[in-house]
């Protein structure tokens, strides 16, 4: 069968790619023009790539005749393969490699085989290292998983730390902040503990040996220099972060290893070194010339309870350091933990040393490290993520719309990657206008790392789009990632695929297969298409009711007149019909059409949409009671963005309509989780513990709903449902008039009139239910079945209500999909009647 | 079986990766080493490279391998405050490099008064062995479009087609996080190119 078209071109340049022949007249087959004519200038391509693969390979690598700096790939130590080399030493090279039993990556340090004779000092070395490297088991000491001899050479391998050292940050990325600068230092601290509590002396700690790891995590690297505490052997590290008193001739102590921490310290918090020097002499003497003068000088930058802490640690006598690296670390964390509150780090003010304040900071950090033990923060992985509003750097209330529209669109993005965990939209809106700190930010939104930026449109020129990025990890102020990106309108909708994968990468996750080829997508669009598409996705980010909603109809529209083969926003207008039909802002069955139409629609164009699943999912469910589709739909929705908390509390209601409570209180959490500040997600948890008749649980829910918004009439509604169920019917009345301020809905005034007849006032409740369908009868509709049958039973007419009701399941009217667990119908529950229609509901 | 994870993205990862940058900084800094480990990274791409290139004539001149060689450890020697963001920026920097060389080496040539014999020559001798390969027009065609592409498109092209990387050897150079995806990418860059020769008429 040919597959469709824009793919057919697709794979064949994947052939191309890979140079696997090509039955160019057959593939070609059937095809339009364009598409023609795309593959002929691939066979183009295809001749180049042919003409170079035809040229002799020996050729071109002769004369490359250091085997060891090929190109990566194929050769094998014992069980490894060798990938590639990573670094190169003296004795040893370093590759990164692929453990073949255990299918894991990992570094092997591969002692060099120059061929001639074997080197029994670096044979003896390095598996030293391995013995001292094997008694250390710490989070921030790097691992060894082994060490053998194979065909002569001696390796240990340890697991692959992905990352940068802190000396190729800082010297790309320009200095640490002081808490990050701090942080690191104390983690280096705590590894460097291990490492004495192990007997061992590490040495040689430098920040060329510490690598942060992508998602945050520092690890100590590299025990060639190590030795055992109190042994005298000679003197190795590197000068510049030798303590004065080894550099001197001494013996390594628990103390030089102290002064080495130190000079790690100071160098990521300045670029540079407590006492510089060329050679070994000079070293010394600028030593001791300090020890006459005052200590180190760190710029007024650096908090004055850091700048104490380096320099107790830099004390030139080692009895005046700190005792052990516990201490250390204990007076870093105390440092670095926020001495006044709500107080922001560039704030400091330059410090001037004097006696009172430095007794100030120790008395604190006593303290601190007398706190500390009881102190354990759990790390939350840097892959659970939130995306902060997009500011729009441009004026105008379009450029903000915009930006939310971009906001949303790429929060959506990055929900359809498994490995990361993304707070919805709805959560993130309230730090929209904020001086909030991005660590508060984070820790109440329960994120290990954060994205923020802006986004400007230069419309002067040709729609330009311009957004600047920061990918923040959170307690560290570092930047895992920073890009601008300038794109033409209609290509934006493919960058934010672009700027998935780049934060994905950034907080050290990796995508699968399939989300590398849906985020790889490069899509291009009609610029007006995309520009109304995003303003579309911007208006419905607002949590917009009722007829709130067309604004963003009438730009997916436009958007669809101008690129009709745009899936997006079919699917988005499908979501928006199917909220007009709820909302009763059109026909029941013009909504269920139109939804339908576009849902399908937006699936022939891209059937990996999570959106148009959803919105399927919806049609299916509410209009057409399929119960099984609905449920695939969600779940392939679910599948494709595990994050979406939208699509995950739909996926809840429809399962708790079908009775599965705890399946639906289960998904409704991970979407609440997904969703910490969404009013409909916590709207969606109330829902389902008022069907499990948990009615205390479901008003804290709903009420905390209405603090996130107060103008959201659904929770109102729900909560009155609440009292009703409690046999509060003079709250539940009061409850629905606040609903009724902010959307006068046909079936919420029924609801006002059926509370009514409950209190005993079934006079005014026959009243208001004619003056309802005088009003409905003018505008040529008439009240759901439903809801008359609601108010029959309300009014004790059981017989009429259940025929009512009989007849509004007969129509499939959506209203009853929940009547198997509504509280509102248990005093008919026990009617044979009713048990029949439930039994019609079809659910599964 | 599962398959070997690739490389992350962002290039000097794990224990002391001695990355192009790193290289680079330490050549400048007077490390024969780093020197030689740049000349021997680059020197069989850019070979292979030069040998579909260049035009049959030019190679006659002079043993393409050693103007590639000259080029290369003039370049890098003389490489300077070159920062580039990602191995395929240096690739792409040595090529220009060496076309640059081999124009200088026309020049010369030419003031020689080879010019004569040059055009008296077979056309086909005048010819690159791409142009013999796929004809002058297709190749000007290829040629524009592979320029209007985005550089990192460009380059992928050029990686995976001309200089031969397997997937692997252009995810560690252009940095994408595994082999998958470097495959992913170069055939998007190829579709990319075809719509631009397309659009060339």
């Amino acid at each position: 069968m040919q597959a469709e078209p824009q793919r057919e071109v697709d794979l064949i340049a994947s052939s191309v790619a890979d140079g696997s022949s090509i039955d160019w007249e057959e593939r070609s087959a059937g095809l339009s023009s364009r598409e023609r004519r795309l593959i002929f200038h691939l066979r183009i391509v295809d001749a180049v790539a042919h003409l170079y693969r035809s040229l002799p390979q020996d050729e071109i690598d002769a004369g490359d005749d250091d085997e060891r700096s090929a190109a990566p790939a194929g050769p094998r130590w014992g069980r490894l393969i060798l990938l590639d080399r990573i670094g190169r030493g003296a004795s040893a090279d370093v590759f990164r490699a692929w453990d073949v039993d255990l299918e894991r990556e990992v570094a092997l340090k591969l002692l060099v085989d120059d061929g001639v004779m074997e080197d029994a000092a670096a044979n003896a070395r390095l598996l030293r290292e391995a013995r001292r490297l094997a008694r250390i088991r710490h989070s921030h000491v790097v691992q060894i998983h082994g060490a053998e001899r194979h065909e002569g050479r001696i390796g240990l391998w340890m697991e692959f730390v992905r990352g940068r050292t802190l000396a190729d940050i800082v010297q790309t990325s320009g200095v640490l902040t002081p808490a990050s600068a701090a942080g690191a230092c104390a983690d280096v601290c705590s590894a460097v503990t291990a490492v004495h509590a192990a007997g061992l002396l590490h040495r040689d700690i430098k920040a060329q040996n510490v690598i942060r790891e992508d998602d945050g995590r520092i690890v100590l690297m590299d025990f060639g220099a190590g030795a055992e505490i109190g042994s005298r052997p000679s003197v190795a590290g590197t000068p510049i972060y030798l303590a004065p008193e080894v550099l001197a001739g001494g013996a390594a102590t628990v103390a030089s290893d102290i002064y080495s921490l130190g000079v790690l310290l100071f160098f990521l918090l300045t670029g540079r070194y407590p006492v510089e020097g060329s050679s070994f002499d000079a070293l010394l003497e600028r030593h001791r010339a300090r020890q006459q003068s005052d200590a180190t000088e760190l710029p007024p930058s650096v908090p004055p309870a850091v700048a104490a802490v380096a320099a107790r640690a830099l004390q030139p006598n080692p009895a005046e350091r700190f005792g052990s690296t516990a201490a250390f670390e204990a007076a870093l964390r105390g440092a670095i933990n926020p001495v006044v509150p709500g107080r922001a780090a560039s704030t400091w003010r330059p410090w001037v040393a004097t006696a009172a304040m430095t007794l100030m900071v120790s008395l604190l950090v006593a303290t601190v490290a007398n706190r500390r033990t009881e102190r354990s923060v759990p790390v939350i992985p840097a892959t659970a993520i939130a995306v902060l509003p997009l500011q729009a750097a441009s004026d105008g209330p379009e450029a903000s719309i915009i930006a939310d529209g971009l906001t949303d669109e790429l929060i959506a993005k990055l929900a359809q990657v498994q490995s990361l965990r993304v707070t919805a939209h709805a959560s993130v809106r309230r730090f929209r206008h904020t001086d909030h700190r991005i660590d508060e930010i984070a820790s109440q939104l329960n994120v290990g790392s954060v994205l923020t930026g802006s986004v400007s449109i230069d419309s002067a020129s040709d729609s330009t789009v311009h957004v600047n990025l920061r990918l923040i990890r959170a307690g560290s102020d570092v930047d895992l990632w920073s890009q601008h990106f300038d794109r033409p309108l209609g290509n934006v909708v493919a960058l934010e695929g672009e700027i998935a994968r780049a934060v994905t990468r950034g907080v050290g996750a990796v995508l699968n297969g399939p989300e590398a080829t849906r985020l790889s997508r490069q899509p291009q669009h009609v610029a007006r298409a995309e520009e109304a598409y995003l303003q579309a996705r911007g208006y419905l980010a607002q949590n917009r009711h009722g007829d709130e909603v067309r604004p963003a109809i009438d730009a997916l529209q436009q958007a669809i007149a101008a690129d009709p083969d745009f899936a997006a926003p079919h699917a988005e207008l499908a979501r928006a019909y199917v909220l007009l039909g709820f909302d009763e802002l059109m026909p029941q069955a013009d909504a269920y059409a139109l939804a339908k139409r576009e849902a399908q629609r937006a699936l022939e164009l891209n059937p990996d949409l999570p959106d148009a699943h959803t919105a399927l999912a919806d049609i299916s469910f509410y209009y057409e009671w399929d119960w099984v589709g609905a449920e695939g739909s969600y779940r392939q929705a679910l599948a494709l963005a595990p994050s979406d908390a939208r699509a995950r509390s739909q996926y809840a209601r429809m399962l708790s309509a079908a009775g599965r409570t705890a399946e639906a209180s289960a998904e409704a959490r991970t979407a609440a989780a997904a969703d910490p500040f969404s009013a409909d997600a916590t709207l969606t948890q109330g829902l389902m513990a008022y069907y499990e008749r948990r009615y205390d649980d479901a008003a804290a829910m709903l009420q905390r709903a209405l603090r996130m918004d107060p103008r959201y009439p659904g929770a109102w509604l729900t909560l009155s449902r609440v009292a009703e169920a409690r046999g509060d019917f003079a709250e539940a009345g009061r409850l629905i008039d606040r609903a009724l301020t902010i959307t006068s809905i046909a079936s919420w005034r029924a609801d006002r009139i059926r509370v009514r007849a409950l209190t005993g006032d079934r006079e005014g409740a026959r009243n208001d239910l004619s003056q309802l369908q005088r009003e409905l009868a003018a505008r040529n509709l008439t009240l759901d079945l439903p809801h008359e049958a609601y108010i029959d039973l309300a009014l004790g007419d059981i017989d009429g209500g259940l025929n009512r009701l009989s007849d509004a399941v007969a129509s499939r009217d959506p209203s009853v999909l929940w009547m198997a667990v509504d509280p509102r119908l248990d005093a008919v529950r026990g009617d044979a009647r009713f048990k029949a229609m439930v039994a019609r509901l079809g659910r599964p | 079986m599962r398959q070997p994870p690739d490389k992350p993205e962002d290039g000097p990862a794990g224990v002391g990766i001695a990355t192009t940058a790193d290289l680079l900084q330490r050549a400048r800094l007077g490390d024969g080493d780093a020197l030689n480990e740049l000349y021997s990274r680059y020197l069989p791409s850019l070979r292979r490279w030069a040998r579909g290139r260049l035009p049959q004539w030019t190679r006659d001149l002079r043993d393409t391998d050693d103007v590639v060689q000259e080029t290369l450890v003039q370049s890098l020697k003389h490489i300077g405050a070159f920062q580039p963001r990602h191995e395929g920026a240096l690739q792409a920097y040595l090529r220009q490099a060496l076309v640059n060389r081999v124009r200088d080496e026309v020049r010369r040539t030419t003031r020689r008064g080879v010019a004569s014999e040059i055009d008296s020559r077979h056309p086909d001798e005048a010819a690159s062995p791409l142009e013999q390969a796929i004809g002058s027009e297709a190749l000007a065609r290829y040629e524009s479009a592979l320029q209007r592409l985005r550089a990192e498109e460009r380059e992928l092209v050029i990686a995976r087609v001309e200089l031969g990387l397997n997937y692997q050897q252009i995810a560690v150079s252009h940095g994408k996080p595994s082999a998958d995806a470097a495959r992913m990418a170069v055939s998007r860059a190829l579709v990319r190119l075809a719509e631009e020769m397309d659009d060339a008429g």
